[in-house]
């Protein structure tokens, strides 16, 4: 039987075909995307419930690292990739080259890969991780090496911040994939607890921070008439940025400079888009910008945690960090990353239904009028509620990691949240198909 | 030929495409529209090119001034 994401992508396949100049590949592209990450969302919270308190005992504990992957690759990831299909294009000007192709390629390697390793993590099997080595692999390579050759050839500025992400995620995927190599191949070698930090702070606060930081640069000013970041800030900081993360590679003091310095630069970024949102020109507070203000308020305590425990005298052996370390990981992702993420999913799967519709009015010779508004794909209600519950499930989280008996109700909170998620968004594909039909 | 300028830096998506594709079907055959944007509306020049329609993008500081003319008819 076919998997739910993809046959609702293949439903829609047959729509938006055409060749397009600017490069704008069809609605089901970045759809099978995010469907899938909301299914992989549903698996991480029900998985999580199903382990209870055990699992959040440890960030080592097998259950634990394959929930941590099944949002993070899963969820984050599956976003961050769908999202680049059509955010590429719309910033820059041209798609990624052979989107339908690279999309078929990329989009179930994606998917085969993270369910192989959330299966080689919480079994510790060998097989499963061989398996996701691999997939993950060709993923990385062929998504990473898209991206790359269109934001090399692209004179965008908008495009510009997304270098730095794709060099953060280079190295945070390849210490990941070679992590998984040297649990399933004995003759890889490999030093877990050295690189495991290093791993995710290029992963999360590289790849997954820099990007978001990037697009944050388009789309606060774009979505909710914001002032533009200032020069200063958009040039200098994701720099220090970077610097910080290769400082955190080195041994102390270096690395626990790295840590105050990348505190002082994303936090400084992050608070500078928050002012931008307290300055919008469009005073409206939608789900979005209530999305933004909690992920980057979330992301601030986080990075101050970090830096304080990164300059504490023995932090990094005893102590309350080996407290703290679980739950800052839970604010930064769950409550960060994936609040930012979940918001960016309620503008842009409206407004790219709208656009697709727009165009294929236009190619079809029909009224614009024709076109539903963006509110008929997911209404103010609903994405409200969406982000409401996505919130109540990273302070729910959090809680959990120092209340373990709450576990199970936090990740069926979290199943939860992303079950609506998946509803909501089926159900626009669904709207899209039938104003498609009627249109051409 | 009369030149209409629309300022759509203040709307938020997709209020400036709905706004262009509204203007550029009151454009006369001479006529020039010119939309003060943001950012380079990249999704609207396929849609412009499909109805007959060529674009002219210049930078502004931090903005985008976008000239839009209707296509020349060739000569049969």
């Amino acid at each position: 039987m076919m998997p739910l994401p993809l046959a609702a992508a293949v439903a829609l396949e047959g729509v938006g075909r055409g060749p397009s100049a600017d490069g704008l590949p069809p609605f089901s592209v970045p759809l099978r995307f995010f469907l899938t990450a909301a299914l992989f969302g549903v698996v991480g919270g029900g998985l999580l419930a199903w382990s209870g308190a055990p699992a959040v005992s440890s960030r080592w504990m097998p259950q634990f690292l394959a929930v941590t992957h099944l949002m993070t690759l899963g969820v984050l990831g599956m976003v961050m990739a769908g999202a680049l299909f059509q955010v590429v294009p719309v910033l820059g000007g041209g798609g990624l080259p052979r989107a339908r192709l690279l999309a078929h390629l990329v989009h179930p390697a994606l998917a085969g890969g993270t369910a192989c390793l959330a299966v080689g993590l919480g079994s510790q099997s060998p097989n499963w991780l061989q398996g996701a080595v691999v997939l993950l692999g060709v993923a990385g390579l062929l998504l990473g090496s898209a991206v790359a050759v269109r934001v090399a050839r692209s004179r965008a500025p908008a495009l510009r911040p997304i270098r730095l992400a794709l060099l953060a995620g280079v190295a945070g995927i390849g210490l990941g994939i070679w992590m998984a190599a040297a649990s399933a191949w004995p003759a890889v070698q490999f030093a877990y607890r050295t690189w495991t930090n290093v791993h995710a702070a290029w992963a999360g606060a590289g790849l997954g921070l820099l990007l978001i930081f990037g697009v944050a640069q388009q789309v606060l000013p774009m979505f909710h008439v914001t002032p533009p970041f200032a020069a200063r800030v958009a040039q200098w900081l994701p720099r220090l940025h970077v610097l910080a993360l290769v400082l955190m590679v080195l041994p102390r003091p270096w690395s626990a400079i790295g840590c105050v310095i990348l505190a002082l630069a994303a936090g400084g970024f992050a608070l500078a888009g928050l002012d931008l949102l307290r300055r919008r020109r469009r005073r409206r507070r939608d789900a979005a910008v209530l999305a933004w203000q909690g992920g980057l308020s979330a992301i601030v305590v986080a990075l101050v945690v970090v830096a304080v425990a990164a300059g504490w005298p023995s932090a990094s052996t005893v102590g309350w960090w080996f407290v703290v370390e679980l739950p800052v990981g839970v604010l930064f992702g769950v409550g960060g990353l994936g609040t930012i993420l979940i918001g960016m999913l309620t503008k842009i799967v409206p407004f790219l239904a709208f656009l697709h519709l727009q165009r294929a009015a236009v190619h079809a010779g029909k009224p614009a009028g024709q076109v539903p508004a963006m509110a008929h794909f997911l209404s103010d209600r609903i994405a409200h509620a969406q982000v409401g519950l996505h919130l109540a499930a990273g302070v729910a989280l959090v809680a959990a990691t120092f209340l373990p008996t709450l576990t199970t109700g936090a990740g069926l909170l979290l199943a939860a949240d992303f079950a609506v998620l998946f509803a909501w968004l089926a159900r626009a594909a669904w709207r899209y198909r039938v104003a498609w039909r009627l249109i051409s | 030929m009369c030149t209409k300028t629309i300022d759509v830096r203040e709307l938020a998506p997709p209020g400036p495409f709905e706004v262009a594709l509204q203007a550029i079907a009151e454009l006369g055959g001479d006529d020039e529209l010119v939309l003060l944007h943001r950012r380079e509306p990249f999704p609207l020049y396929d849609v412009l090119a499909d109805l007959g329609f060529t674009h002219h993008v210049e930078r502004l500081e931090g903005d985008f001034r976008i000239v839009i003319r209707r296509r020349p008819r060739q000569a049969p």
